[in-house]
């Protein structure tokens, strides 16, 4: 019961159906997640002006204050304090920035990247594609952690260097997906129409192709985005990440691990922010990804 | 080998078959209340575009419907005695591979990649004939030799891939043929295939439904099959059975204009034709059938009337019946 | 089939000769290598008697072939932080990374393989809702902290099981299960799809006309070509063992490689890390080597067309 005549709209038609699906459908997204979502991004956005305290503020006359339901707690720092007394609320909310902005940071400069060499992977085929296939499984199988281990041990430990070394793992999987997706897509008549009239390559990649391997690229950066937040809180907790006084929420789990049997709201909350936030981004992707696209089950 | 009789010795009788898909927000009614039947060794054709119910209803026979999704809502299949649908699913699993065999549109998937052609055609002898051991290994051999596989002891323990598009078709209707069943049901087993293989294909089923007395269901969009193959034509159209009659009959008069629209659109040998003529538009949706007979938006013939009502079955004789206003009207 | 295992040993070796090129080059572009290979703190005759021992007064492809023929021999220098010969260390820590992560294999295989089955065959039913919740929350959860909650509930608060350390078989459990936990939820996931896919073929579709009972069509046609995918990935879940190693390791104060892996970035120990990536690198090599012969073990179309 395939329908024939939707397999060869016009990139033009294609973004118009696309806006006007995204605008409609969004109201049908999953609640909770999306709440979630928007929270975070609020306290990424706007974290200073929200957080009761500045995150790195110490004051060691409250330290270890448990959270504001326990008899010891006091409304003054709703979800305790940590051994410094730094306020645990305030280093989430301000944390959610860091977690949040560097995920991005890795999705423009990775993603971005991984979406160029998809494209000409998958559309050029042959040699081309088969060296690039080659590299991009190379750098598939390697095991991220102990990369960016070696990596930190040669560069040093900052933001920087989390985003160069998360980079090229996220390159690839873009490019993996991408170029499969060209693939179906180069085949498509308005793609021989258009190299027909001799349009050149890139105005083919550009207006033809990239177009129909959107939707896609939504899905994998949403479900990516969650993905790369357990790796950077990994790497904070390891003490590889982003280096203090930054409040990473990795590396706040790590500051409780010493403090588990008398103050284990100092672990609990940072990790149930990563659960929280990662959650909703693999379920919003999720939804997303049944939403613009039901073929594509696998990503 | 046309029987002008098929009166009698009925072995499958569907009344009021409906198969729907049930989807989030609609119904699709695939297969919308088909009634046919097929005498012992009789072929019956089973032909319409993409899309119009052709292949649900032969998984339906076999009580093989998508699940979850699909449901057979209601109707009765009669295969002489016994009304399949009341069958529960142990009882069933005997008819399938024993009684009634399908060959499927796609050689190149049906066919499982990681078991030899031996071991998928020895399944249904062990499973059905309870045979084993050099027993089985021999009737499968025969079931090879029947569908004319060169050198059957070689190609016994050799793998799907290595078997051509043609060979693998047969060896699927081996694996259908073996427990000489009842009826065979062949899902436009030639469409996939080169135009010579398909000949070389349709002569073998024909000479084998001859000799052991199978009735054949040929579900094709292809009328040229039709008139090669079987005895009896059933046109169906949005999941209903638009014409039925006997094959001759309906070449030389088709009432339905969608039958007259396939017949134009074959290019029969020996006829000779401007230019061949191609069908209007697109089957309909199944999500939103237009009211009145479905064929209406693209009929040349319409008539307000036709938009508003389906047709009632009007009787051209025998068990023949069309459901058009056009030859309602006309008597 | 041996020309087959032939090329796969061949290129096993190529990538083992390639990761023992990256260390060398790493470890000679990081800085001064005779500073990369002592301890922080040492004085200047440490440091030349180093030179001396790696040869950097030699050319660096004499340098390079003296670093291959001391791989070929197993020495991988000392840890400049205590001393000891850095294949001495790797060789007692081993075991204990290498058991944990057989155990955490199988709790993820003996988890994913039913979940995923079922949640395909009884779509949208409860066993396919546990089977997305569980996926879910496994691919959500950080290993590092789901390995803390387990400890504060069941050492601390619990008092059931140890806190840490390796130790009776119990001290397996926490770390174990932690470890298998997130390569479980990407497993039932990638089970389900893959069955689900299968579930929908022809030939499937063709068993069941056979009359094969569901538990044939299901164990005989279908599980064989689901698993084929499941190979496939099984690097991809290898590197994720590596890297849940790694972490979970440090959580559990395990006496492991992945430990040493982190030691060694804290107390700059090039020797150390350098040895755990050639192990880590060479093991990872020799599962795929293994997996591409399974691989063609199960499916027979990969041994002709090699």
């Amino acid at each position: 019961m395939a329908n024939t005549s939707m397999q060869i709209a016009s990139p033009t038609a294609v973004w118009a159906v696309r806006a006007r699906s995204v605008l409609g459908g969004l109201r049908r997204a999953p609640k909770i997640p999306s709440l979630v979502l928007l929270v975070f991004m609020i306290f990424a956005a706007f974290g200073q002006w929200i957080a009761p305290y500045s995150p790195v503020a110490v004051d060691m006359a409250a330290s270890f204050s448990p959270p504001v339901w326990h008899e010891e707690g006091s409304a003054d720092h709703l979800l305790g304090t940590d051994k410094l007394g730094r306020d645990i609320l305030s280093r989430l909310i301000i944390g959610a920035r860091v977690s949040l902005s560097l995920s991005l940071f890795v999705i423009g400069l990775g993603g971005g990247v991984g979406v160029v060499l998809g494209l000409i992977s998958g559309y050029s085929g042959g040699k081309v594609d088969a060296v690039m296939q080659r590299g991009i499984e190379v750098i598939l199988a390697m095991p991220t952690i102990l990369v960016a281990l070696v990596f930190v041990f040669a560069v040093g430990r900052s933001f920087e260097s989390v985003i160069l070394i998360l980079s090229p793992f996220l390159a690839a999987r873009f490019a993996r997906i991408v170029r499969g997706e060209t693939l179906s897509v180069r085949e498509r008549d308005f793609v021989a129409i258009a190299k027909v009239i001799g349009t050149p390559t890139w105005m083919i990649l550009l207006k033809h192709i990239l177009p129909n391997v959107f939707n896609t690229v939504i899905v994998l950066a949403t479900l990516e985005v969650g993905h790369l937040i357990l790796l950077e809180s990994s790497l904070s907790f390891l003490g590889v990440g982003v280096p203090p006084p930054q409040p990473a929420w990795g590396l706040m789990v790590a500051d409780g691990r010493e403090f588990l049997t008398s103050a284990y709201w100092i672990t609990l909350f940072p990790g149930l922010c990563i659960l929280a936030a990662v959650l909703s981004l693999n379920l919003f992707g999720d939804w997303l990804r049944d939403t613009l696209d039901p073929r594509r089950r696998q990503l | 080998m046309l029987r002008e009789d098929t009166g009698n010795d009925l072995l499958l009788r569907v009344e009021g078959l409906k198969t729907y898909f049930f989807q989030r927000n609609a119904v699709l009614k695939a297969v919308d209340g088909v009634s046919f039947s097929v005498a012992q060794g009789e072929a019956v054709g089973l032909v319409g575009e993409s899309g119009s119910g052709k292949t649900m209803t032969c998984l339906s026979l076999m009580r093989l419907v998508p699940q979850p999704g699909a449901r057979i809502v209601e109707g009765e299949i009669w295969f002489k005695g016994d009304n399949l649908l009341d069958l529960t699913e142990h009882e069933m699993r005997a008819y399938r591979g024993h009684r009634m065999a399908i060959v499927m549109q796609d050689p190149q998937t049906s066919l499982n990649p990681v078991y030899t052609v031996g071991e998928q055609v020895a399944e249904p002898v062990r499973l059905h004939l309870k045979e084993r051991g050099q027993q089985a290994i021999a009737r499968v051999l025969d079931s090879l030799r029947a569908v004319r596989i060169p050198r059957p002891e070689l190609r016994l323990g050799q793998y799907p891939h290595q078997f051509s598009g043609g060979m693998r078709q047969r060896v699927v209707a081996a694996m259908g043929l073996t427990t000489q069943p009842e009826l065979l049901i062949a899902d436009e087993p030639t469409t996939s295939l080169d135009v010579t293989i398909q000949a070389q294909f349709l002569r073998l089923i024909r000479d084998l439904q001859q000799d052991s007395g199978t009735s054949v269901i040929w579900v094709t969009h292809d009328l040229g099959i039709v008139a090669q193959m079987c005895d009896r034509v059933n046109v169906m159209y949005a999941g209903r059975i638009v014409e039925s009659g006997r094959v001759r009959q309906i070449y030389k008069e088709p009432q339905h204009p969608y039958t007259r629209a396939l017949l134009d659109s074959v290019p029969l040998m020996g006829a000779r034709r401007e230019k061949l003529y191609q069908i209007e538009g697109q089957p309909p949706d199944l999500r939103s059938i237009p009211q009145g007979c479905p064929f209406w938006p693209r009929c040349p013939e319409a008539m307000d009337k036709c938009k508003e009502q389906y047709p009632p079955r009007t009787s051209l004789g025998g068990e023949d019946f069309v459901h058009c206003w056009l030859t309602e009207e006309g008597r | 089939m041996v020309k087959y295992i032939g090329f796969r040993l061949f290129q096993a070796l190529l990538g083992l000769w390639f990761i023992a090129t990256l260390v060398f080059i790493l470890s000679r572009s990081i800085g001064d290598p005779a500073e990369v290979f002592t301890a922080r703190n040492s004085g200047v005759d440490a440091r030349e008697i180093m030179a001396a021992k790696l040869g950097l007064d030699r050319p660096v492809h004499e340098q390079y072939l003296k670093f291959l023929g001391q791989l070929v021999r197993l020495d991988l220098g000392d840890s400049v932080s205590n001393g000891i010969p850095v294949t001495q260390i790797l060789v007692e820590r081993m075991p204990a990374t290498f058991t944990l992560g057989l155990i955490a294999l199988i709790f993820a295989l003996v988890f994913s393989l039913p979940l995923g089955i079922l949640g395909a065959v009884y779509r949208d039913t409860p066993v396919d809702w546990v089977a997305k919740v569980l996926a879910f929350l496994g691919q959500s959860m950080p290993p590092f902290w789901l390995g803390i909650m387990l400890i504060i509930l069941f050492a601390v608060v619990w008092g059931l099981l140890p806190p840490a350390g390796k130790g009776e078989w119990h001290s397996y459990i926490l770390p174990g299960f932690t470890l298998g936990w997130g390569v479980m939820a990407g497993m039932v996931r990638l089970v389900r799809s893959s069955m689900l896919d299968v579930l929908d073929s022809d030939y499937v579709a063709m068993a069941r006309a056979k009359g094969l009972p569901e538990v044939v069509v299901i164990g005989k046609h279908a599980l064989r070509n689901a698993l084929l995918p499941v190979l496939t990935y099984s690097s991809l879940v290898l590197g994720a063992f590596m890297n849940g190693s790694v972490v979970v390791e440090q959580v559990f104060a395990w006496p492991g490689i992945g430990t040493s892996a982190v030691q060694s970035v804290v107390r700059r120990d090039f020797p150390v890390i350098q040895g755990v990536v050639i192990v880590f690198g060479s093991f990872f090599i020799l599962i795929n080597l293994f997996v591409d012969i399974m691989y063609a073990v199960i499916d027979p179309r990969i041994k002709y067309t090699q």
